[in-house]
């Protein structure tokens, strides 16, 4: 057996993925449903409240499904819609998926009656999220960057990426855009609308994209290729990555940061080595965790696992990078390396599922893509000064940080 | 076509929670990874999930319409790990009703194989219902009576 069919649900689909990514950009979403599909993103993987947003969904009966959904795409269908938005998003579900619904048909028609451009994506809940958005960074470029060139003179930093799946709450990018205000620099987010006093879109001009997740990269190489803004991958876990990230944009944009005491390096500190840590969650956050705790604290006896089949990444991972990681749904497995570790740091979901880590050390890091919303507002950090506190408040408990005096 | 906007819900748990409410009776929800998802949080919410199993379909078993044998090894397995387990209900969803599938032959097979009793529960919007979800729940349960 493996782990999804005995212990866990399935992760997050794909069009529930979506939704959670146009959540809080300036689109109008409708998924095609007989309309129960929305459950999963209603109840389980959407933290934030959907009242604000431009989210449909569809009731297709036996009519739509024999006849065909694309002849009742009507402007009486469409009249109550909000178009107060850039373009549309239509997705599909498993019956479209079943039914062999032409999703571009469909999404030309509402583009002639709405006059509103529209991507669709042939979503389908038999995938998970990595490929589905790694697309939709790519498709949604055009409406997320700036068409002129800006007119003040701030040096553009794009931050690219930032998605509640991989990267948790949405809190921990607000941290991110704080730590990075800087007077001369102009933060520009990929579109997302909710945040203050940064651009909300991606400029051509940036002289560097931050990518904080690998389904961002599709939307940072397409800057690369078309503007020529290079960009870097950079997940600023605790201290020592909020150091990387000033780093980097020091080097790309020629400015300083004025470094607080609390972002200076760290003496080493002593570390119990023998304690077997294993990291449990999504690869990019694990790998660069893995790095940091490592870099932090010193500790290196750190294992790192997916439950996921390779193959749903979209990871372009070096290969050293990939046989850090030991990708596996099996059951055997899974359960052989949770005994073999002495401390564990993964999704709430883990703990509450295996009994193999009743007597361990937990450490509690919610993944999103895991375990939706279940977990997401729980007290836990992992950026900056709060992060490094996290972990080594946690990391004292289960005994790993066996002496602290120096920090 | 009706088309409405898409709001926040608690959890719709009652329904699993009922069906999960007898002794020894089991679910297994059989459906694509994205719509058994939700069920599977409905089952934890309702503090149920170790009476809970789902079978995820693929692409594959859809096109192919052939996955019967598979779900009947399957709730053998939970049958061996569950000895205690009197009766099972599947929980399908859409796909496995607009794709017409039969579990007749997984009921019989699962029947003659391990002498376990298995109800067939058809969930989601295409199910054709002459009474409400709740109901069919509890006549499902009923008929599981002379088993415990």
């Amino acid at each position: 057996m493996n782990v999804y069919d005995k212990y866990l649900p399935p992760l997050i689909s794909d069009y529930s993925a979506l939704h959670l990514l146009f959540f809080d950009r300036s689109v109008t979403l409708i998924l095609l449903s007989p309309g129960g599909c929305n459950h999963p993103t209603r109840e389980v993987d959407e933290y934030r409240n959907f009242e604000n947003t431009k989210q449909y969904t569809t009731k297709l009966n036996d009519a739509h499904i024999t006849i065909g959904i694309e002849n009742f795409i009507t402007k009486n269908a469409l009249e109550n819609i909000d178009m107060d938005s850039d373009f549309f998003v239509i997705l599909g579900t498993s019956i479209t998926n079943i039914i062999g619904t032409n999703l571009m048909d469909i999404s030309k028609k509402i583009e002639r009656i709405m006059n509103k451009p529209v991507l669709y994506f042939n979503t389908s809940a038999f995938k998970s999220y990595s490929k589905i958005l790694s697309e939709a960074y790519k498709k949604m470029y055009p409406y997320i960057c700036k068409s002129q060139n800006d007119d003040n003179n701030k040096i553009k930093v794009n931050i690219i990426g930032y998605n509640s799946i991989v990267n948790g709450h949405e809190k921990f990018l607000e941290k991110i855009l704080e730590l990075l205000k800087h007077k001369e620099i102009e933060l520009c987010l990929d579109g997302k609308n909710n945040i203050k006093n940064v651009d909300n879109k991606l400029s051509k001009d940036a002289k560097i994209s931050l990518v904080l997740s690998e389904e961002g990269i599709s939307l940072a190489e397409q800057l690369e290729k078309e503007f020529q803004v290079p960009y870097e991958k950079i997940l600023p876990l605790l201290t020592k990555g909020v150091f990387d990230l000033y780093k980097i944009i020091e080097d790309y944009c020629g400015i300083t940061y004025k470094i607080t005491q609390q972002h200076k390096n760290r003496e080493e500190i002593i570390i119990d080595n023998r304690k077997k840590i294993l990291i449990i969650g999504e690869p990019f956050f694990i790998l660069n965790l893995k790095k940091y705790l490592f870099l932090e604290f010193g500790i290196s006896q750190i294992s790192l696992m997916c439950l996921f089949k390779k193959r749903e990444l979209i990871a372009k991972f070096t290969d050293e990078e990939y046989d850090q990681i030991k990708f596996t749904i099996d059951e055997k497995q899974v359960t052989n390396n949770l005994n073999l570790a002495d401390v564990i740091i993964a999704d709430p979901l883990i703990k509450e599922v295996f009994h193999q880590v009743y007597d361990k050390f937990f450490i509690l890091l919610p993944f999103l893509g895991l375990s939706g919303r279940e977990y997401a507002d729980i007290n836990y950090d992992y950026i900056g000064i709060e992060g490094f506190n996290y972990f080594k408040k946690e990391l004292k408990r289960t005994g790993v940080v066996i002496e602290n005096e120096k920090i | 076509m009706i088309i409405e906007k898409t709001v926040k819900k608690n959890s719709f748990d009652e329904l699993i929670a009922l069906a999960l409410s007898k002794p020894n009776i089991y679910v297994i929800a059989i459906g694509p990874p994205g719509c058994i998802r939700v069920l599977f949080f409905r089952a934890m919410r309702a503090n149920l999930l170790n009476k809970f199993f789902a079978y995820a379909i693929n692409e594959l078993d859809v096109i192919s319409g052939d996955y019967q044998k598979k779900v009947s090894d399957y709730i053998i397995k939970i049958k061996e790990d569950k000895p205690e387990m009197k009766g099972l209900i599947i929980y399908t969803s859409c796909s496995e009703i607009i794709t017409g599938m039969n579990f007749d032959k997984v009921i019989y097979d699962i029947y003659k194989r391990c002498r376990l009793k298995v109800k067939i529960f058809n969930r989601g919007p295409l199910a054709k219902r002459k009474e409400l979800p709740r109901k069919k729940i509890k006549e499902i349960l009923k008929e599981f009576d002379e088993c415990l």
